[in-house]
């Protein structure tokens, strides 16, 4: 796929399969194109050149609202509609598509994500970000999408939040069998979560490897310069418990 | 007190005129704007022109941009016919729309501006058609917003509607501007509280709506938003339906312009008219064009107008002519370029002259304008504020060799103050001026013919000319009211103390007539 910005290459024809039930993450510094190459992929972003293909059929053809459906999609800012309680959040995907979403389903939904029932009648403004977002996501799998994209998803939550939320998507993605593809600035989320990590730089994937390998010292510079942040930070956090002892 | 509340009694029919017109031009707007809105969401371009072109009709006074309409549709009848209205409603209803257009645009497109972009990201990630984006988040979000334009909008649109007046259209400017000309302030305050409790209860309902559109709770919201459209359907509706039966169909309609001779003039031939049977309705308040092309379109069907305004204004002559030559000759101009009949002579001039203190004029020895020519360089003469730029100061200076010592202008009310204190020796006066009687002032005679003639005259529209009944009611006041009597009906009406309505003073004039 390809997407320039004026003089900018944001994505310079990138190739990508993504396994069916993986756990991919995109990592990348700002401007490296990670975004930009998600966002083409639910026709956000329309590319230059290059095609999509889900399930064996080009998303790309056909009009765009419908390909969207067809995928999940969380992102940074949440983006819950603040005039719509928390239940019409979740369902809008459905209204949108024309299959209006049960309340049973919703319940279902929110226990997904791990929120009481109790939440569907409550307007967005009454709830923490840590709920916020994992409304996000409940609304993003309301359709049961074949495909979660997910765009910095816990850019914005405090470190506990985050933590937490982080696990129960994990979790969640090997309960009921998702594919998904998160774009994230921190490695060490990357590491701990996915199953698959792809570094990107300047428009280009420069890594394409498994945690562990990536860990062990594989991908090459670019990636190696991401991962020896964690890896320094959780070796001074041992010497510090260490020197406690 | 008491007089103001007596008036606001009286005030129901030009308050349901100004409901219909206000609401009209509103939703006008409104039908205009939120479109214009939408466009000009999906392009910075049209916005940029929208808003500007908005901003711009803004700076154009209220009564300029009414009075514009004038012409504008005047023109318009090339391609729609001679059918389109150019006064009244219709001038009045496109001035204020136009007017209401900028504040609920412009609170629209920021609105759109200010929507967060997460809110706009998710709409189209979760998939929705355009369509369903400005149907399901961008209408609901801004709609509060847009519902505060609106109230700017009725406010404004409700206090401008006072000026549809100018063009014809009643309204509670009726009060307004026949209380500035015959400075009866209980009509003005009248016309005003009026006119200010109107905007205030729109303003409540619409903020009721407002607040219905912004409150997050959901049934209560409901309940706002409904009862507040309900009330001001009511409202509507009321004014709508106390209009059922006032159709303008077959009555006589009666122009007039500005000033309190004039109010009572159209009074003395509507009462007439009524005792004959007549239905009368009365445009007030127009200005000397306007009036002229009323009638000549049949607006209006009646008009008194003077012979030296029609003479310069009308027939674009700048020479003279004697009185019957002059009347004479813009009745068959009339007849000939606009149709409009010219009935006769009410038999008064309300004609500029040349007025004085008697006791100044007599220890002066001064009765004539060549008397005044004779005193003239140690005198000082006053002036209302356009009088040394009319050819009639041109006309008279030449004439008689006038050479003042001093000149100065006043506004028409002062002028006699500034004579009756002896800051002005000599003014412009008009000669149906009820304080040239009220002040004992004299009148200069013009021997050598110098000043035009402005003879009033009684005006018929095309249409009605032919109407032999309605001529044998009017002929009977051709030639009947002399200046005496003009200045005592309009002293009535000018005068501070015991005040008279111009409907009254027309009752006294009318008995005078019969004498």
């Amino acid at each position: 796929m390809r997407k320039h910005f004026g003089a900018v290459r944001a994505v310079d024809d990138v190739t990508l399969d993504v396994a069916e039930g993986s756990f991919c993450a995109l990592v990348g510094k700002s401007g490296s194109g990670k975004s930009t190459l998600l966002k083409m992929v639910n026709r956000l972003i329309a590319p230059d050149a290059g095609t999509v293909i889900l399930h064996g059929e080009n998303s790309l053809s056909g009009p765009a609202p419908a390909s969207r459906r067809r995928i999940g999609y969380v992102f940074q800012d949440v983006g819950l509609f603040p005039h719509m309680k928390v239940a019409e959040n979740i369902g809008i995907g459905g209204r949108v598509a024309g299959v209006p979403l049960s309340r049973e389903r919703v319940a279902e939904l929110l226990e997904q994500v791990e929120l009481d029932p109790s939440l569907a009648e409550r307007m967005p403004d009454e709830l923490s970000g840590g709920q916020r977002q994992r409304i996000g996501v409940a609304r993003a799998l309301a359709l049961e999408p074949p495909l979660l994209l997910m765009d910095e998803p816990f850019g914005a939550l405090d470190p506990v939040t985050r933590e937490a939320l982080g696990r129960s998507v994990r979790a969640l993605h090997d309960r009921i069998g998702l594919t998904t593809l998160m774009v994230t600035h921190d490695m060490a989320e990357a590491l701990l979560l996915a199953d698959r990590v792809l570094v990107m730089d300047r428009g280009r994937i420069v890594a394409d490897e498994a945690p562990a390998a990536l860990v062990a010292g594989a991908g090459g510079e670019e990636a190696q310069q991401m991962v020896a942040v964690p890896r320094a930070q959780a070796r001074a956090l041992t010497g510090l418990e260490r020197s406690i002892e | 007190m008491s007089d103001i509340a007596a008036i606001l009694v009286t005030l129901g029919p030009k308050l349901a005129q100004h409901v219909l017109l206000a609401g009209s031009a509103l939703a006008l707007g409104i039908i205009i704007a939120l479109p214009l809105a939408v466009w000009a969401s999906r392009s910075a371009s049209v916005a940029r022109v929208a808003l500007t072109f908005a901003s711009l009709v803004q700076t154009i006074p209220a009564l300029a941009l009414l009075a514009l309409f004038f012409p504008l549709l005047l023109s318009l009848r090339a391609i729609f016919g001679e059918g389109l209205p150019t006064l009244g409603f219709l001038p009045a209803l496109l001035a204020l729309a136009l007017y209401a257009l900028l504040p609920i645009l412009r609170n629209a497109v920021t609105a759109r501006e200010h929507m967060a972009a997460g809110v706009l990201e998710a709409a189209d990630g979760v998939g929705m058609t355009p369509a369903q984006k400005l149907r399901w988040v961008e209408a609901p979000l801004a709609a509060p917003y847009i519902m505060a334009g609106i109230r700017t909008a009725a406010v404004w649109t409700i206090g401008a509607a006072t000026l549809s007046t100018t063009v014809g259209q009643p309204s509670l400017g009726d009060p307004i501007f026949a209380g500035l000309q015959t400075q009866n302030w209980a009509l003005v305050l009248a016309g005003c509280i009026a006119s200010a409790g109107l905007a205030i209860v729109a303003d409540l309902l619409l903020g009721t709506v407002e607040r219905g559109f912004r409150s997050r709770d959901r049934r209560h919201s409901r309940w706002m938003v409904r009862g507040g459209l309900l009330l001001l359907a009511l409202g509507v509706a009321a004014a709508l339906w106390s209009m059922r039966d006032r159709s303008d169909e077959g009555a006589a309609v009666i122009g007039a312009k500005n000033f309190s001779e004039q109010y009572i003039l159209a009074r003395l031939i509507g009462q007439r008219l009524e005792e004959a049977g007549y239905a009368v309705r009365y445009r007030e308040g127009l200005g000397s064009a306007v009036i002229h092309r009323a009638l000549a379109s049949g607006n209006v069907d009646l008009a008194v107008d003077y012979t030296g305004t029609l003479w310069t204004n009308e027939l674009q002559r700048e020479d003279m002519a004697g009185r019957d030559a002059m009347f004479e000759t813009i009745r068959e101009w009339e007849e000939r370029e606009t149709g409009i009949h010219v009935l006769g002579r009410l038999g008064f001039e309300n004609a500029y002259a040349f007025a004085m203190r008697r006791d100044v004029a007599d220890r002066l020895g001064i009765e004539t304008l060549d008397d005044l020519a004779r005193e003239a360089p140690r005198l000082t003469i006053g002036g209302d504020i356009e009088f040394f730029e009319r050819p009639e100061w041109r006309a008279v200076r030449q004439a008689y060799g006038l050479g003042f010592a001093e000149q100065r202008s006043f506004q028409a009310t002062f002028m006699y103050d500034a004579l009756a204190a002896g800051e002005a020796d000599v003014i412009s006066a008009y000669t149906s001026d009820g304080r040239i009687a009220a002040d004992d002032l004299v009148v200069l005679e013009d021997p050598r013919g110098a000043l035009p003639t402005y003879d009033a005259i009684l005006m018929l529209a095309p249409g009605i000319s032919e109407d032999e009944d309605l001529l044998r009611v009017l002929r009977p006041l051709l030639g009947q009211i002399d200046v005496a009597a003009m200045r005592r009906a309009n002293h009535a009406v000018d005068r501070a103390e015991n005040k008279r309505s111009p409907a009254e003073a027309a009752r006294m004039l009318a008995r005078e007539i019969t004498r």
